[in-house]
């Protein structure tokens, strides 16, 4: 998550808000996060993870989320999903480029 | 169940931040832009 953090200032000056979602209760995320010097909002879906479901980033078989990130611009339309498990990097600099091509 | 695509409008969906507050897809709305991440937590260099 540092790879949205070092570029959280640029986000917050193209009006956009950061969400990062994992299946954990959202008290230890809060420890994560601050661990991780991480300013945005971190948010659960703990119980049902209904949200992670609904947008396809739930893996059922070891209950956990995937690596996803959805882009939505200020009407609520998907600009950009971004379904790469590996590289954070992409995930954050592909949702900037998004952002600024809106 | 059909995945949202680019171009779909965004699921409703409601998150529980560290504060208990609930937050909405919805609740942004005309106002801003949201990036929705999923991470896989602690460990992970995630």
């Amino acid at each position: 998550m540092k790879e949205f953090e070092n570029n959280y200032d640029e986000f917050q000056k193209l009006d956009t808000q950061v969400w990062a979602v994992s299946v954990d209760l959202a008290p230890s995320q809060k420890a994560f996060a601050e661990h991780c010097g991480i300013s945005f909002k971190t948010v659960s879906g703990f119980p049902t993870h209904e949200g992670a479901k609904t947008l396809g980033a739930f893996n059922d078989e070891r209950g956990l989320t995937k690596r996803i990130s959805y882009v939505i611009d200020k009407e609520g339309i998907i600009r950009n999903i971004i379904d790469d498990p590996g590289d954070m990097e992409r995930h954050a600099r592909e949702s900037l480029e998004t952002i600024k091509s809106l | 169940m059909s995945l949202p695509k680019i171009g779909d409008s965004a699921p409703d969906v409601t998150f529980t931040t560290a504060d208990r507050e609930k937050v909405s897809v919805s609740d942004l709305k005309g106002k801003e832009n949201l990036v929705i991440a999923f991470y896989v937590m602690a460990f992970t260099g995630g």
